[in-house]
């Protein structure tokens, strides 16, 4: 089968190509491994949360990448940033959207204690920023243990309790049994009960992300009803149900316009040819697939995805075997404290300003293939706070220039 | 793994008499669809359902699949089948003798495109026995077919297969779990329906004539589409008819599992895995649901009482005016 653009990677990057590539008439084809890191870590959409500013972000933004061009905000510029951002929010329609506040960062509280800032928030966890001036009721469940409501009411100076479930078939309860359960009414019942006996002043309660995969509006809405006060999300450790939410809406849409998903699939070849991808190969014992296209966009990810892998000597990419800036050999990886910057977070994919993938000397290596998402090399998005914003950016930008 | 743990078990254990019943509907299908008449009275009979439910555990909940008096192949036989090219179709048990109108649309529309159709030899792909861990039965029925599919690739022609799980369990399961020997070449020829006329089109050569069908629809893509990785093409192909209205419906799996659910004791987990799928078609409120797989098809027909076809029978009715309306059901 030949397409306009193959897509490899089903992260928020990859999605976000064949988002751009649909929209704009073409025939897409995605392949991803699983369903994306997107459902591992993403709950709200960072862009730069190391600015903490109170002026507009987009001014501060400009302003930062204005130093930086190798990094990839560098390459896709502020006013592609905004137009991809845009993008994204035109697959949420109300009640589920993902909003600013005044075009600025804004802390929200987490599940693990502490205030981080984030740029687009969605709507079950934009009244959490006001958790610090509110009287406050967090939630735990017994037996989910990524939770922990008495030691987050510690930190957040509020009160905090923990609820426990009826029927509940073992100890020990995931992030998706309990978004499960949430979409049931009898559960509501129950929780909204027992929440109810437990308020005494609060005006706000807060729950772990679980309020449901495909509802979450709804299920606030009718907990806010049986509790009387105004409910909202707080993120929590991986699984990510905001992030399931954010890929179902994706899939779904995509599928819809016609966009062709091929998930637990991996490339087992590529065929490359005078600096040009010709084709891929996806093995399905026993039966090999080809699939070619004009364009191409990597979007794997980095090493929790599967896009870059490392051994003893080297890190590389198993897709196309593009050259992976790296800090010399394995001893220069790691620093000896956890907190510290480790040099491996930078490494990745050298590309020019329009993403094609290079080598060290500059020279282009394929050119009818980009490079998208946390794969780039010259950003560090853990101490950025940029996961999403350099995914959602880069995913738009490659997709807009390979189909012009 | 699982497959093969419930294998050893069984081997040592040895096999429940349902198992069997459940298992080996290729050799007791023919004799169904003779006495259909009666059988199907029967079937819908509270008394032998109670009865199947006490001595074979068979839950009587389950509708049982009815048998049709004309087999498919009976029908094949009096169809002189005409066209430029050949192509051979791997049908399927549940076709043969319980949808068969599923096996005539096929045909139908692979004339309408141009080829000539035949049936190579074949028996029950072994599936039903698989999933039930009976290794050795699945092995017995792979070595038949695999000799005579093989025989019709070497001569040159494709194979195409209706039914997803038919078709998974030749193309990744013969070679993978059961190491038949010649499997791999069959499955580099073995095709989806779909997936082949989704080539078709790609090469410009697939009959497009669709009068409009004003139909509200919903696709359910079976596990066993999913594990083949061709992506959803029934659904590609379908949107191509004017008129149709098609949603892809977004649950995970319908709940039946083969002959699973059919059993008393997975009746309500097969019904609690199926509520996804009901929500979300209750959610898009089609008049007609389209799914590939025949055990897909009676679950949704049981979770919903909705009219549920094979995807090729919509097309084959966008294809051709009024021929062989198919059956009400």
């Amino acid at each position: 089968m030949h397409y306009d653009l193959i897509i490899i990677g089903m992260g928020l990057s990859g999605l976000m190509a064949a988002k751009t590539a649909v929209e704009a008439g073409k025939k897409a084809l995605i392949i991803g491994k699983g369903m994306g890191c997107l459902t591992l870590f993403s709950n709200t959409i960072d862009v730069f949360g190391k600015i903490t500013e109170t002026t507009r972000l987009r001014d501060d933004l400009s302003r930062w990448i204005y130093d930086h061009p190798e990094h990839p905000y560098g390459k896709v510029g502020v006013e592609k940033i905004e137009e991809a951002l845009c993008s994204f929010n035109t697959f949420f329609r109300p009640p589920y959207t993902f909003q600013s506040r005044n075009e600025t960062n804004s802390l929200i509280p987490t599940g693990i204690g502490t205030f981080r800032p984030t740029y687009l928030i969605p709507s079950t966890m934009m009244r959490g920023i006001a958790l610090k001036e509110k009287k406050t009721l967090v939630i735990g469940f017994k037996g989910y243990k990524d939770f922990y409501s008495q030691r987050l009411a510690d930190s957040f100076e509020c009160r905090g309790t923990t609820l426990s479930l009826p029927e509940s078939p073992s100890t020990e309860i995931t992030a998706t049994a309990l978004a499960r359960w949430m979409e049931q009414p009898s559960f509501r019942e129950f929780i909204g009960t027992e929440v109810k006996k437990q308020i005494r002043d609060e005006e706000l309660i807060g729950f772990p992300a679980v309020l449901g995969v495909n509802d979450p509006m709804g299920v606030r809405k009718d907990l806010e009803k049986k509790t009387g006060v105004s409910v909202f999300e707080i993120p929590v450790l991986p699984p990510s149900i905001p992030g399931m939410r954010i890929f179902n809406r994706f899939k779904e849409r995509l599928i819809q316009r016609g966009v062709t998903f091929l998930m637990g699939y991996s490339v087992s070849k590529a065929t490359l040819k005078d600096k040009r991808c010709e084709g891929i190969e996806i093995l399905h014992p026993p039966v090999t697939t080809s699939y070619s296209a004009d364009h191409y966009v990597l979007a794997t990810g980095r090493f929790m995805g599967g896009g870059l892998k490392a051994d003893r000597e080297k890190i590389s990419d198993p897709v196309f075997n593009l050259p992976v800036s790296q800090p010399g050999s394995q001893e220069k990886w790691f620093e000896k404290s956890f907190f510290d910057e480790h040099p491996i977070h930078r490494t990745g994919i050298l590309t020019d300003s329009s993403l094609h993938p290079i080598d060290e000397k500059g020279e282009l290596i394929l050119e009818n293939v980009r490079v998208a998402g946390t794969i780039l090399s010259g950003h560090h998005f853990l101490e950025e706070k940029s996961r999403e914003g350099i995914e959602i950016a880069t995913g738009y930008w490659a997709a807009k220039q390979a189909l012009n | 793994m699982n497959l093969i743990a419930k294998a050893k078990y069984l081997d040592e254990k040895g096999r429940p008499f349902r198992d069997w019943l459940l298992t080996h509907s290729y050799l007791y299908g023919q004799i169904g669809a003779f006495f259909s008449p009666i059988l199907n009275r029967l079937f819908k009979n509270a008394v032998v359902k109670w009865i199947a439910e006490s001595i074979l555990r068979i839950d009587r909940r389950r509708e049982l699949p009815v048998y049709q008096s004309e087999t498919f192949r009976q029908w094949f036989r009096s169809h002189p089948s005409k066209g430029q090219r050949k192509i051979a179709y791997f049908y399927g048990c549940y076709i043969n003798t319980n949808e068969v109108e599923v096996g005539k649309a096929t045909v139908q529309v692979l004339e309408a495109n141009g080829f000539e159709v035949f049936l190579p030899p074949q028996e029950c792909c072994g599936i039903p026995m698989l999933g039930n861990g009976d290794f050795n039965g699945a092995k017995k029925m792979a070595l038949k077919n695999v000799p005579s599919l093989l025989q019709t690739i070497r001569s040159g022609y494709d194979i195409i297969f209706s039914s997803t799980s038919c078709g998974h369990m030749i193309k990744h399961e013969y070679s993978r779990l059961l190491n038949i020997p010649g499997s791999e070449e069959v499955a580099e020829h073995l095709l989806d329906l779909f997936e082949f006329l989704r080539n078709l089109r790609e090469n410009g050569n697939l009959n497009t004539h669709f009068k409009e069908l004003p139909l509200k629809v919903a696709y359910f893509a079976p596990c066993h589409l999913r594990s083949l990785g061709i992506g959803l093409p029934a659904l590609e192909i379908l949107r191509l008819i004017p008129g149709l209205q098609i949603d892809n419906i977004e649950a995970d799996c319908c709940g039946l599992g083969g002959t699973f659910g059919f059993k008393k004791e997975k009746y309500e987990i097969s019904q609690e895995i199926g509520k996804d799928l009901k929500e979300a078609i209750d959610r898009l409120n089609p008049e007609i649901v389209l799914t590939d797989c025949e055990g897909c098809r009676m679950q949704i027909r049981h979770l919903t009482g909705l009219k549920v076809l094979h995807p090729i029978q919509i097309l084959r009715d966008a294809l051709l005016q009024g021929i062989d309306k198919e059956v009400e059901r």
